[in-house]
């Protein structure tokens, strides 16, 4: 926007307000992770002591690392099923001749949309008949029907913002349909693949309701864990299991920014002056 | 069979692409949810409306809804009364890292668990938790407030939890204004305040637009929130179905207050196409 | 309209392409011969890029075959066509360095890496662009990524080029410039080349020859200077160059004078050299640059009387717009040369024209 001339108290009450909001935003993300360390039993801030008691118990005591593996596996799964179900799909959206195209974008968006209750029991009552209830498939499909929009959403964009004419180019040069997709294609939505594969793992890594309905008896997902620690006993682990959680995507998040950044020299080192932007 | 050009798939090829996931939608999500009507009509193996009726008769189960309905009302306005300003002034800031950063503030809700964040308003808001011994130590009350398990946590966690859908739309729509109109405005004699009334606002409705409808719709159903805010005393109605479904075993019953959401929920996504249009989500 | 020579390269016969309802080329019949520099000139919608698609493979035809080097290619898949292009927005590989971009052809057929190392550095070369092999496309200007892209398109020693208005995104000094460079690097490898373009000056000066498209249909196929001193037709005669046109029908015949009746009730004299009947209704035209204002004295000289309405001075000519009669507007392009000054709006003139370039249309 313009530079204003004259006044500045507007923005000046416009970042304090903003900053306000961005407190309020960030600061129940991370409080737990000094909550993590304190020593009492209770949920307490701010924390007294120091110990890595809570640490220890969530990385060994097999009532937390079950679930916590189940988890990974679950979403590392699910992220696959997605990815490959959800590309398949915004191709045939954003190049394929299909009638009805707008019906179908909003069925495809409407997962989202739907209160996960809803779908968690009605779906539950199909497993239930079908005796899928506790299978790892089941969930992973179910969890897949939940993640699978947003994989389409962003590689959609991406897809529409592709341009063509460098798949026209790689045929033109001799590259087969598929070899175009691979060192073509690909790689030019790379990171849009990334983003929507971090965005499924973390959903389905998180995800509370279709698990607790569709799981059965005999296993926990770590948030299943966590949640009935928090109705029954509210323990500090969860505040270490959190902590753990956070710290895990920072590093998803940093890793990929480092990628970045190395990409970057690499083209900068050349004699050039505006960096490479993907 | 001859195709018409490269660029473009086939029937055929389309078809053979989205029919993996179309039909996994199929079986796993379509069908279970058309389901729901059959099994909320029956009752002991009898056709009835009984569950609905029970529904509308008990004011108990009526209040649930009103105040499900009150509840994401007030969390979407104040989303909107919050989150405009924070995208404005999101696009203000010249210096592209420190935009960055912001924005990555935004975003964090997305990187991090809403169980976990859920779980931070439990120990801000108990009685012997921050907000409340800040409170105390400044002098500002005299013994701690019931902040925890009522309507209020409800609404804070909420509003916490949805900002981000209201923030990342409104900003989207406001970054990509045409920065001549404003310009143009302001040659022909507007001062800030009207530009922003009669050029900025309006031009930033679809933004508002789709925000509003994210947050109102994603409230009405939530579940984790109200679940571990709300206590006993503040039922919704994705609340009410978990209590009805694994406390009480009324199946049925809990399938037609399933179906009635469905509904309410199919029918507000309706009402907000027409009026925002849900391609716009696609420019996102 | 059919050209076809013993040794044509390229042969389109009887294409068409539908795009749903509307036929977007029409009965395109046409040959092309080796080593020639063939424009497809048009405007926008005349149908010259689907002709190009298709012949690269991009789009199939609806009707018709592509005949290359004998055999018909209409539904080879466009990887298999080894005919090169060079597109309108050059479509470099962003995620790909120089190298590996102009490589690229070079790997999909299996070359070994020697021998690419040698042919890229030949393509830069070719280019003037030698020792960036190591730049990415975004580190290059408009000009320079043009470039680049005909280098990939050349490599791999394609019999036939394709080129879509690949200047278009140029500036007017660099787009005249690379004009003569894409001429000369063609002459020098002996390549077909088929250029497309809606720019009737480039295409004037680049071409062997010139097929004019409107409307999906081939106007007139021919050399640059057949079409532009005998054009076939209004569309053809108003596309390339300017023209003037006279129309009306014939009263009196003397000689090689004409009297014609025009439009706005007028008569008019005209000097033309050609076959007319009296009571023909004609359709002349004329090219501003053809027709001076007569001097004062002269008077043996069949002239058209009129008024300057206008005096448009661009540099090296003046243009005058000239009313003749009750409304027609003659176009006047005039040399500036140091003898005279320019007319000014207001005086009234006598124009007069050789009789060979008026043209019956």
């Amino acid at each position: 926007m313009d530079k204003s001339i004259g006044v500045n108290y507007p923005k000046i009450l416009l970042g304090v307000f903003a900053g306000v909001i961005f407190t309020f935003l960030v600061v129940p993300s991370v409080i737990t992770v000094p909550m993590s360390f304190s020593n009492t039993r209770f949920l307490v801030f701010p924390p007294k002591g120091f110990t890595l008691t809570w640490y220890s118990q969530f990385l060994i005591d097999e009532e937390w690392v079950g679930p916590t593996l189940f988890s990974l596996k679950l979403a590392i799964c699910t992220t696959l099923v997605s990815l490959i179900l959800g590309f398949m799909a915004s191709l045939a959206l954003v190049r394929g001749s299909l009638p009805g195209r707008k019906f179908l974008n909003i069925l495809f968006i409407s997962p989202i949309m739907i209160p996960v209750i809803i779908i968690a029991f009605a779906v539950y009552g199909i497993y239930a008949k079908l005796n899928l209830i506790g299978s790892t498939v089941g969930l992973v499909l179910a969890h897949a029907i939940y993640t699978t929009p947003f994989v389409i959403l962003v590689i959609s964009a991406n897809l529409y913002r592709f341009d063509i004419t460098l798949e026209m180019a790689a045929r033109n040069l001799g590259a087969s349909a598929f070899k175009t997709y691979l060192f073509i294609t690909l790689p030019v939505i790379k990171t849009g693949i990334i983003t929507a594969g971090i965005f499924c793992f973390i959903m389905s890594f998180d995800e509370l309701v279709l698990a607790m309905f569709l799981i059965g008896t005999k296993r926990l997902t770590l948030p299943i864990k966590m949640f009935s620690q928090l109705q029954f006993r509210i323990d500090p682990v969860v505040a270490a299991a959190s902590t753990v959680f956070i710290m895990a995507a920072f590093a998803i998040i940093l890793g990929l920014g480092f990628l970045r950044r190395e990409r970057k020299a690499i083209v900068s080192k050349e004699k050039g002056n505006d960096s490479f932007e993907q | 069979m001859k195709r018409e050009s490269i660029r473009r798939y086939s029937y055929l090829q389309s078809f053979l692409l989205i029919s993996p996931y179309l039909i996994l939608l199929s079986i796993f999500y379509l069908y279970p949810l058309f389901n729901l009507f059959p099994e909320s009509l029956f009752k002991d193996g009898n056709f009835t409306l009984e569950h609905y009726q029970h529904f509308f008769r008990i004011p108990l189960y009526s209040r649930i809804l009103f105040r499900t309905i009150r509840i994401s009302f007030m969390v979407t306005i104040f989303c909107f009364l919050l989150g405009y300003p924070v995208a404005y002034f999101l696009t203000e800031i010249k210096s592209q890292k420190i935009g960055s950063l912001f924005l990555a503030c935004v975003l964090l809700p997305f990187w991090t668990s809403i169980l976990v964040r859920t779980y931070s308003w439990v120990v801000l808001l108990q009685t012997n938790g921050l907000i409340n011994n800040f409170l105390t130590f400044t002098g500002l009350i005299e013994k701690p407030l019931d902040l925890l398990y009522s309507e209020f946590a409800v609404i804070v966690g909420m509003v916490h939890v949805l900002l981000p859908f209201m923030i990342l739309p409104i900003f989207s729509v406001l970054k990509n204004l045409d920065r001549n109109l404003i310009r143009a405005a302001r040659n022909l004699g507007a001062n800030y305040f009207w530009v922003f009334l009669m050029v900025i606002f309006p031009l930033s409705l679809p933004g508002v637009g789709a925000g509003a409808m994210f947050v109102f719709i994603l409230a009405l159903g939530f579940y984790i929130t109200p679940a571990i805010l709300g206590g006993p005393r503040t039922l919704m109605i994705s609340t009410l179905i978990d209590q009805q479904i694994n406390r009480l075993f009324n199946w049925d019953f809990a399938a037609a207050i399933a179906a009635l959401l469905l509904i309410v929920t199919i029918v507000m996504i309706v009402a907000f196409n027409k009026i925002v249009g849900l391609d716009k989500i696609y420019s996102e | 309209m059919t050209l076809s020579s013993n040794d044509n390269i390229l042969e389109l016969r009887s294409l068409s392409k539908y795009y749903g309802d509307v036929l977007a080329v029409n009965d395109i019949s046409l040959g092309i011969g080796d080593g020639e520099f063939l424009t497809v000139l048009g405007p926008s919608g005349s149908g010259k890029t689907t002709v190009l698609l298709m012949i690269a493979g991009f789009e199939y035809p609806s009707q018709g075959e592509i005949i290359f080097k004998g055999k018909s290619i209409s539904f080879v898949p466009p990887d298999k066509r080894d005919i090169g292009m060079v597109f309108q927005n050059y479509a470099l590989f962003p995620h790909m360095n120089l190298f590996d971009n102009i490589a690229f052809p070079l790997k999909m057929r299996k070359v070994e890496k020697q021998e690419i190392k040698r042919k890229v550095a030949e393509a830069l070369e070719l280019v003037q662009l030698s020792g960036y092999e190591r730049r990415t496309p975004k580190q290059l200007s408009g000009g320079q990524q043009q470039r680049i892209a005909l280098a990939r398109a050349v490599v791999f020693n394609p019999a036939v080029l394709l080129m879509d208005e690949p200047l278009g995104a140029l500036d007017k000094k660099l787009r005249e410039h690379m004009q003569l460079e894409i001429k000369h690097i063609q002459s020098k490898l002996k390549r077909t080349v088929i250029y497309v373009t809606h720019d009737q000056e480039e295409a004037l000066v680049m071409s062997d020859r010139i097929v004019v498209m409107n409307e999906g249909i081939i106007q007139q196929v021919g050399t640059p200077n057949e079409l532009y001193e005998k054009p076939n037709n209004k569309f053809v005669a108003g596309f390339i160059g300017e023209s003037n046109f006279i129309e009306g029908s014939v009263v009196e015949k003397n000689d090689d004078i004409l009297t014609i009746l025009m439009k706005d009730q007028s008569k008019q004299r005209l000097k033309y050299q050609g076959n007319i009947i009296v009571g023909e209704v004609v359709r002349f035209s004329i090219r501003p640059e053809k027709i001076f204002i007569t001097k004062e004295q002269d008077n043996s000289v069949d002239f058209l009387e009129g008024v300057i309405k206008e005096v448009i001075y661009v540099g090296e000519t003046t243009r005058y717009k000239i009313m003749i009669g009750n409304q027609g507007i003659i176009n006047l392009k005039e040399m500036n040369t140091l003898e005279g000054g320019s007319k000014k709006v207001g005086e009234k003139v006598k124009i007069s024209w050789d009789k060979k370039n008026l043209i019956k249309i």
